[in-house]
């Protein structure tokens, strides 16, 4: 029995105690999907209670037919893209495409001074410019470090889908790094 | 499809170390020999490497478990019942304190008048017996519990 599994059992029996368990569990790692998608401090973590308590409301309903994690993070996904809908902040495909900078004509090297420099703002606004649906896709296996199938059982779609999702989701980084990071270095 | 199309249809696997042997092989002995897939490789694989370098967010330790036990109390205040099984754990735990303070108070109303049923206060004080924690407390709020022997 997995300590989740053990968790959640308690829950059902009664201990409501044990969902804090899972709470404590999985705060940071929630936290930080959210934030890599939304990419501001204050609402990531209102982001993240709503979703807890979500689970919380949810979790005798729960059938146990996947992971808890993977349930979970459905819910953290269902939650922030519900925000950010709210928020019109919603970058199409095309629009991402064409707000960045042809790679042909961009830097080669810019990419390789923002990996030593480490530039987190300019990081979180590239991902920003990213289509939510490739975001998702590519949060989840670099800042999670989920694998193809698990993130297929998230976001509901076919491990050739998640595939190509982080690959095109990489491709906009790219671009996107190097007009950004072309203006600061 | 070409040896450059297949090869970047796998790349995210690879970088992923998600492929195969037999595709890790053939994108190897592909990139060796084809400069515009091993620019692709090598650019992508950087990107990953910022993301997985990132800055990660923590809150302190039971942070949000703190949050969300004010946010299931204040719903509750507005919306009785909608915690499954009745009243929530968290719930329950913000109620313990008022409860300590009933509790607390109930044991001083039935304390201090065993201890002070014969003397006011004032007199308790000028016979110089010692006085206990409650029976302070009671002087300090006002309580006359029995006046006169």
């Amino acid at each position: 029995m997995t300590e989740d599994v053990f968790y959640i059992e308690q829950f059902l029996d009664g201990d409501e105690k044990a969902f804090e368990a899972l709470v404590r569990k999985y705060q940071n790692r929630v936290l930080n999907i959210v934030f890599s998608l939304v990419g501001k401090d204050r609402e990531s973590e209102d982001i993240a209670q709503e979703a807890f308590l979500k689970a919380y409301r949810g979790l005798r309903s729960f059938g146990r037919r996947s992971r808890f994690s993977t349930w979970l993070y459905r819910i953290v996904m269902n939650t922030a893209y519900d925000f950010l809908r709210k928020r019109k902040n919603v970058v199409t495909e095309e629009e991402a495409l064409g707000q960045s900078a042809d790679v042909s004509g961009g830097r080669e090297d810019v990419l390789f001074v923002l990996l030593v420099k480490e530039k987190e703002a300019l990081i979180q606004k590239a991902l920003n410019k990213v289509p939510l649906a490739y975001r998702a896709a590519v949060v989840l296996k670099d800042i999670e470090g989920l694998s193809y199938s698990e993130i297929s059982r998230v976001l509901g779609c076919r491990i050739g889908t998640v595939e190509s999702r982080i690959y095109r989701a990489r491709q906009m980084l790219r671009k996107e790094l190097m007009k950004l990071g072309g203006d600061v270095i | 499809m070409n040896a450059c199309a297949r090869v970047r249809k796998l790349l995210s696997r690879y970088i992923d170390r998600e492929a195969g042997d037999a595709d890790t092989a053939f994108i190897e002995a592909h990139v060796a020999v084809c400069f515009s897939c091993k620019k692709e490789l090598r650019e992508l694989s950087c990107v990953r490497e910022l993301l997985l370098r990132k800055e990660r967010r923590t809150l302190p330790e039971g942070e949000l478990a703190r949050r969300l036990l004010r946010e299931v109390l204040r719903q509750r205040s507005g919306q009785e019942g909608f915690s499954p099984g009745g009243m929530g754990y968290f719930a329950r735990r913000l109620i313990f304190l008022p409860a300590i303070g009933i509790a607390l108070s109930a044991a001083f109303l039935i304390l201090v008048p065993r201890q002070t049923n014969r003397y006011s206060w004032e007199e308790h004080i000028l016979s110089g017996t010692p006085t206990t924690t409650a029976m302070t407390l009671g002087l300090l709020l006002g309580t006359r519990v029995n006046s006169t022997p």
